[in-house]
């Protein structure tokens, strides 16, 4: 059945009172006939929070692009993200079968078999990170041990290199604010991207294995993946992978010092744990949503979309769907379907980083629950970055613990 | 309907009765079959639905595509001549039965 006027929403999920009200708003849509509105903001879009209907919608590419057409020749989507981004995400906006011909450049490095080589470099920064901190009993551990963990891993995975993960993380956070602002690194951005375009054009000539030289030797449609498209999905990569994982793990230091009585199967129960992280991620997904732009009339959940309408696959809101997540709200680390989430959103575009960034958060709180005893969080001292984007990311967070000898990286 | 007979490592099996056009993956997770994870549902990127398919049934399938080789080498235990990912097996009217071995372990 098809409603004459639509129902509406003030949602804009860029701003401080989404930041500060988004739970709330999502069991307010959720207890409407249909979690689905309209809202005026950014030009007007869908925004979905049914789980169903958003895996619906990340699953039928041919209905929702996720293209971004920056040059008004395509389809006209809008890429994945409201406002569109003015730099197109080669990879991310881009739908079958060229997508698919992109990511399987890159989704070698990110299976199981591969995991084999990541999670014994990630364990070996967040030591040598920790050892920097751990006789003191004190230390910023966002700062001082969590981001410099997940950035020299992301960069390690990558090729890119681990030396300059500093002004990588700089780059990063600043990327996300708008444009036109002030601190936006324009400057930085412009000569990172040119490096990435000289590590392509190096490996191209001297391959090593690596995720760069398998972009800058990989073939899609039987032509060479162009310096743009290697340079775009290389700026995927390196700032798609710290920032996220970071924030789930202070999310699962912060769930967990809330739910202490965890914190002993944590450590000792593997299965466990992994579901704990799922939880983590179900209840604080790093991304608010993921956008689509619908390229022909559609009914979802009784509306009608029209052709060219924005709509906004609000993912944190789906994973408190509560026709899928009973009791939604409500932390459960024992939660049978806690995988389900879509936290890493769903369909062809799903994160094809998750296993690692499962590992890494799964394997870091192991790895403080075993070394850091008595761990406090100074709740005080947490700084969120600024609403960028959606994202949720964190920049401070004080702790203090029992001081301790550094740790052997051998065992 | 397609009858899927999943026998896990330990030589515990499970038989389920597929709808066309549902992947062997997918009806595992969905009745709770274990040994497949299927962490990525189904878009060749993740190598986490790993199964062995029974040499008599191997021929009845579509062949293995390039990408499916591909993930096949990434899986968590080592691929042998008769695997495939669930994913990317559907049942069908023409497929009456099918009998695949799960490996220990996915990931």
């Amino acid at each position: 059945m098809t409603t004459i006027t639509r129902p509406t929403l003030d949602f804009d999920h860029l701003s401080d009172h989404y930041r500060r009200n988004w739970v709330r708003t999502a069991a307010e849509l959720h207890a409407r006939p249909e979690p689905i509105a309209w809202t005026e903001h950014h030009g007007g879009y869908w925004v979905v929070g049914s789980w169903d209907a958003v895996n619906r919608i990340g699953q039928d590419w041919e209905t929702f692009t996720s293209f971004n057409d920056v040059e008004g020749t395509g389809n006209g989507g809008r890429g994945q993200s409201i406002p569109p981004n003015a730099y197109r995400l080669d990879l991310g906006e881009s739908d079958p079968p060229l997508h698919t011909e992109r990511r399987r450049l890159e989704v070698p490095f990110f299976t199981p078999k591969a995991l084999r080589r990541w999670r014994p470099v990630a364990r070996k920064y967040a030591i040598e990170a920790l050892n920097d901190v751990i006789e003191s009993g004190t230390c910023d551990l966002v700062r001082d041990v969590i981001i410099p963990t997940t950035a020299r891993t992301t960069l390690y995975v990558t090729g890119y290199g681990g030396d300059d993960w500093e002004d990588t993380v700089a780059v990063a956070h600043r990327s996300m604010l708008p444009p036109d602002h002030a601190d936006f690194p324009m400057q930085e951005l412009g000569r990172m991207r040119q490096s990435f375009r000289d590590h392509l054009t190096q490996r191209r000539a001297q391959p090593n294995g690596d995720l760069i030289s398998a972009l800058a030797t990989g073939t899609v449609q039987e032509r060479e993946l162009t310096l743009d498209e290697g340079e775009s999905m290389m700026n995927a990569l390196v700032f798609g992978g710290f920032d996220t994982t970071t924030a789930t793990i202070v999310s699962a230091l912060l769930l967990l010092d809330e739910h202490p009585e965890h914190r002993e199967r944590l450590v000792a129960d593997e299965r466990f744990r992994k579901n704990f992280v799922e939880e983590v991620l179900r209840l604080c997904p790093p991304p608010a949503g993921m956008a689509r732009t619908a390229v022909r009339d559609v009914e979802l959940l009784g509306q009608r979309i029209g052709k060219g309408e924005s709509v906004f696959m609000w993912l944190a809101a789906a994973n408190r769907d509560p026709r899928t997540f009973p009791d939604p709200d409500t932390f459960d680390p024992e939660r049978a379907n806690a995988g389900d989430h879509v936290a890493f959103s769903t369909g062809h575009h799903r994160c094809l980083g998750s296993p690692l960034a499962k590992a890494e958060v799964a394997d870091f709180l192991d790895l403080v629950c075993r070394v850091l005893p008595e761990l406090s969080i100074d709740r005080d001292s947490i700084v969120q970055e600024p609403a960028q984007g959606g994202e949720n990311g964190y920049q401070h967070m004080r702790v203090t613990f029992r001081p301790g000898k550094p740790l052997d990286l051998e065992k | 309907m397609t009858k899927i007979v999943y026998t896990a490592h330990d030589g515990g099996s499970t038989t389920v009765e597929a709808q066309p056009g549902n992947s062997v993956m997918e009806t595992a997770t969905r009745n709770g079959v274990p040994g497949i994870t299927g962490e990525c549902g189904g878009v060749l990127s993740c190598a986490t639905c790993h199964v062995f398919v029974d040499d008599e049934d191997l021929e009845k399938l579509p062949p293995v595509s390039d990408l499916e080789d591909e993930m096949l080498d990434g899986a968590a235990v080592d691929r042998e001549p008769n695997s495939r990912l669930s994913c990317q097996i559907k049942a069908s009217e023409d497929l009456e039965t099918l009998r695949v071995r799960t490996p220990e372990y996915q990931e």
